[in-house]
């Protein structure tokens, strides 16, 4: 998990979320949340149970990993970025997002 | 004065719709109760087999309202309008005229005009319309030079003269050989046959020729310039034509500064507030035209007529009889006329029968040996006929001159008055209430009334030249005439010498609405020296070298005397190239797909366009609506592309290469002068620019228009016939020689159009606020689209909602360890 762990690094501090969903197997492999703990998963997951488990179902997910990125508002805004692509596309979201966070501090 | 003149000319003369039974649908524009028809609605039917009805008028109970306020295109009662060529007028009082010259007093000019009446092309005169409308016991006689006068028969002298007692000329003996035509004016449509077949002018002078169906309006009219003269009357809005055949039909002339005709089975006229619409039976606008001077609410009268064997029916557009005109019981002649219409009144209804002893005839004049005015008979080779069975006379085709063989021996005048009667003549003097002219088939000069008169016009001999001299307009509220502009005055007070007056004449600034000079060198500004343009919210614009851009104020090199500094605020647009952009459409490749915020947006399809086309409205829109999440950050400028892209962002300098900006990415950015469009300042919607311009005009500033991209706002402080000086705002001192001069805007307005740019500012955008995520459908989401709901327990088993980092930026990150 280094490149997750280097964007949550680099979007410390910023109105940025990784959330995982994960879809190992209870049981199969142990204690997830002991498993995560040891290898320092970045992440808050779901816990989905399986490869078909039901957000994964109803996300249409078949293969993995998927990351989907989503913007302030919910919106899906990419699916499976890498690189530079993903860093300018969060970049620009960031901004949005920021922006419109100062617009409801404004509104309180 | 009348709004609208109502007037349907009706030929049923074949009439087929009334023998079968049809309905025939006649709407007219009557607004009640306050009725204003400038005369009755006449409606003439003849319809062929045993019953002839000869005419039937419509009237409107109500008073007609004594005067309208003047509308700017008709002259106010006692005024005139002097019309030249090249639609030049003046409006003013036509005081006398004597050696040949008129003394006429402009309402503009402070001092009084001498004016040679042959260097017009008419006078317009204020007209009281309707003014004598008995026309019983009276005729019309059309003379073959196209003259039409009105009166009473005195005597007859067989084939060699007719005495006639003329309206508004008095007794006068007219040569046979010189009538075309005699009708008695209780037929509404004078009827002659000649040489252009069977045909007249019907009352208003509009020119009727048989056809194939009856009367046929405006069809082949061979005085061409008789036509104008009356159809073109200014004092009518609208003259609508009804002619019935086979089928009904309109033509509908809008008169005024575009003359519109629509040819139409049915036309509706309402009337909202001040503007008359007309609209087809679809409810179809046709035209709508504003009507001079304050107007009552009224509704619309809508007529049809209905007719079976024995029955016409008037009805209204419900289809309730408002009248009804039928055979009596008896078997007498004639038709009686049976009335409830409410407000509405039929008067004056004529029914002749050709059963009866007064079956209405047409003599042949040199039939006509005298006239007995005791019994009230025509004597005539065939015997006596009653005068009141004579509709008219005519006269031998062969005898009838044709319209080449008019021959005018110079330039004339032609009266025309509102009721139709016209006369051409010398012109010798114009006096008090009356006028004298020599007319062409009489010697002597005549003196004629000038009440009803409607216009005087000069009919010229041979083809008239305008006069290519070169001239200048000046432009008042009430005209416009050719001239030169001496002086401008201390007082703003501006000297003109009209080329039709002997003599210059002063008039005050404020009268003049502007100045449109006739220059004889084009306005040139070096594209080198000068390659930008400068456009100012002011409504200002030249050409210029951009030299500084700054946060505050920007500075620029004019052709109008070195450098100037000019506050950001006053500026709306820069633009640096604006030939066609497709040129340079591949020199700009760096483009983001979906026209987003803050990359280049795309305006549009390919081809690609030049700037003042190039945004259609939807990608203006695009790029000019402020997403509300941007409430906080605004952008100050769109920068436009010679590609037709655009891009929002904030100008922060210039340089040799080009224009650096700011936008949400990065520190600074520059834009190569070659791929640039322009630079609009796009003013927040908050900002009361109105006086933000105007707090920064001068108190009485006047525009100069140098050419189509070119206008400086400037205070007039002098002028002589070589140049204006003036004192711009922003340019400072400047003389501008008339030679170069478009126009000079003296009233303020706009003078230009206004740039595209001009209107362009943020619009805050409401976005809807999002909506809760539905359940996943199974299907992978879509980019753009919202993201499934993500609801369950995570790792620890505590509860756990992908809605809860709404307001983050998140990367769902579907994984395992496997």
């Amino acid at each position: 998990m280094p490149g997750e762990r280097s964007l949550a690094e680099r979007y410390e501090g910023r109105l940025f979320e990784l959330i995982g969903v994960n879809t190992d197997t209870e049981g199969a492999a142990g204690s997830l949340s002991i498993r995560a703990g040891e290898m320092d998963i970045p992440m808050h997951s779901f816990l989905d149970g399986s490869t078909s488990g039901p957000i994964t179902t109803a996300w249409g997910v078949n293969a993995f990993p998927t990351q989907f990125l989503i913007d302030h508002e919910g919106i899906v805004r990419g699916i499976d970025l890498v690189g530079p692509a993903l860093d300018e596309e969060i970049e620009r979201l960031l901004l949005l997002a920021d922006a419109a966070k100062a617009e409801r501090d404004a509104a309180k | 004065m009348v709004f609208v003149s109502t007037y349907l000319a009706l030929s049923l003369l074949s009439a087929p719709c009334l023998q079968e039974g049809k309905v025939v649908q006649i709407k007219a524009a009557v607004a009640a109760p306050a009725v204003v028809i400038g005369r009755p609605v006449v409606l003439r039917a003849a319809a062929g087999g045993a019953v002839l009805i000869d005419s039937f008028e419509v009237d409107v109970e109500g008073s007609v309202p004594s005067t309208f306020a003047a509308g700017s295109d008709q002259p106010s009662p006692g005024q005139v309008f002097l019309h030249t060529g090249e639609g030049q007028r003046l409006r003013g009082v036509l005081s006398a005229a004597t050696d040949g010259q008129l003394a006429f007093d402009s309402v503009d000019f402070t001092d009084p005009l001498s004016i040679d009446p042959m260097a017009l092309e008419s006078i317009r005169f204020a007209t009281e319309e309707g003014g004598d409308t008995d026309y019983s016991g009276k005729y019309s006689f059309l003379l073959k030079g196209g003259d039409a006068l009105r009166g009473r028969i005195q005597e007859v002298h067989g084939q060699d003269s007719w005495l006639v007692d003329l309206d508004g000329m008095g007794p006068l003996s007219l040569s046979v050989s010189e009538l075309a035509a005699v009708d008695a004016l209780a037929s509404e449509v004078m009827v002659y046959s000649g040489p252009f077949g069977l045909g007249g002018w019907d009352q208003r002078g509009t020119w009727l020729a048989s056809g194939p169906s009856g009367f046929i309006p405006e069809t082949s009219d061979p005085r061409s310039l008789l036509k104008r003269d009356f159809g073109l009357n200014g004092q009518r809005l609208v003259d609508i034509e009804l002619q019935v055949g086979r089928e009904a039909h309109f033509r509908m002339y809008l008169l005024g500064q575009s003359m519109k005709r629509v040819d139409k089975d049915c036309i509706t006229l309402e009337i909202w507030g001040d503007t008359l619409v007309a609209y087809t039976e679809g409810k179809k606008r046709i035209f709508a035209t504003p009507i001079p001077g304050a107007m009552r609410e009224g509704g619309l009268i809508v007529l049809k007529i209905k007719t079976d064997a024995d029955s016409l029916y008037f009805l209204d557009d419900e289809g309730v009889t408002l009248a009804t005109l039928s055979r009596p019981d008896e078997s007498g002649p004639g038709f009686g006329l049976e009335c409830d219409a409410g407000s509405l009144k039929l008067s004056s209804i004529r029914v002749l029968n050709t059963e009866s002893s007064l079956s209405p005839v047409r003599l042949i004049a040199q039939d006509v040996l005298g006239l007995d005015a005791e019994a009230g008979v025509y004597q005539t080779t065939a015997g006596e006929v009653p005068v009141a069975a004579v509709l008219g006379f005519d006269f031998p085709t062969s005898e009838v001159a044709t319209p080449e063989s008019e021959p005018d021996p110079g330039d004339q005048v032609r009266l025309i008055y509102s009721d139709g009667r016209r006369v051409t003549g010398e012109f010798v003097s114009y006096g008090e209430g009356e006028l004298t002219i020599r007319p062409t088939w009489q010697g002597e000069a005549r003196v004629c009334s000038t009440s009803s008169l409607e216009a005087i016009t000069v009919v010229r001999s041979g083809t008239f030249q305008r006069k290519k001299t070169s001239r200048s307009f000046l432009v008042t509220g009430n005209g416009e005439i050719a001239g030169s502009l001496e002086s401008v005055g201390e007082d703003g007070a501006i000297t003109w010498k009209p080329t039709i007056s002997a003599s210059s004449a002063t008039l005050s600034r404020d009268s003049v609405r502007r100045i449109v000079v006739n220059r004889t060198t084009s306005f040139f500004v070096s594209n080198k020296n000068y390659p930008h343009f400068l456009r100012l919210r002011s409504g200002d614009s030249f050409r210029c070298k951009v030299v500084v851009i700054g946060s505050e104020e920007s500075r620029f090199a004019t052709p109008f005397g070195g450098e100037v500094t000019i506050s950001n605020d006053l500026i709306k647009a820069i633009e640096f190239d604006t030939r066609k952009m497709a040129e340079f459409a591949e020199l700009f490749v760096e483009k983001v797909e979906d026209g987003n915020n803050f990359g280049w947006g795309n305006t549009g399809e390919a081809p690609r366009r030049e700037v003042s086309e190039g945004f259609d409205a939807a990608s203006l829109e695009r790029a000019l609506a402020l997403p509300r999440k941007y409430k906080q950050r605004r952008f100050k400028h769109l920068v436009l592309a010679r590609t037709g892209d655009f891009l929002r962002t904030n100008v922060i300098g210039w340089s040799e290469e080009g224009i650096l900006y700011s936008s949400g990415l990065s520190d600074e950015r520059l834009i190569p002068t070659r791929r640039l469009a322009a630079v609009v300042w796009l003013d927040d919607p908050i900002l009361e620019d109105v006086e933000l311009v105007e707090a920064d005009l001068p108190s009485s500033h006047t525009r100069l228009i140098l050419d189509e991209q070119t206008c400086l706002t400037v205070e007039l402080s002098g002028a002589d016939n070589e140049g204006i000086e003036a004192v711009s705002p922003i340019l400072g001192e400047l003389r501008v020689d008339l030679e170069h001069l478009l126009s000079i805007e003296l009233s303020g307005a706009a003078a230009l159009p206004p740039s595209m740019y001009s209107k362009w500012v943020f619009i805050p955008k409401e976005e809807p606020f999002p909506d809760a995520a539905q359940a996943g459908t199974g299907q992978l989401p879509v980019v753009g689209e919202r993201a499934p709901a993500a609801i369950g327990k995570d790792l620890h088993g505590d509860d756990f909602n992908l809605a809860s980092a709404t307001g983050s930026v998140v990367l769902l990150d579907f994984w395992g360890f496997w």
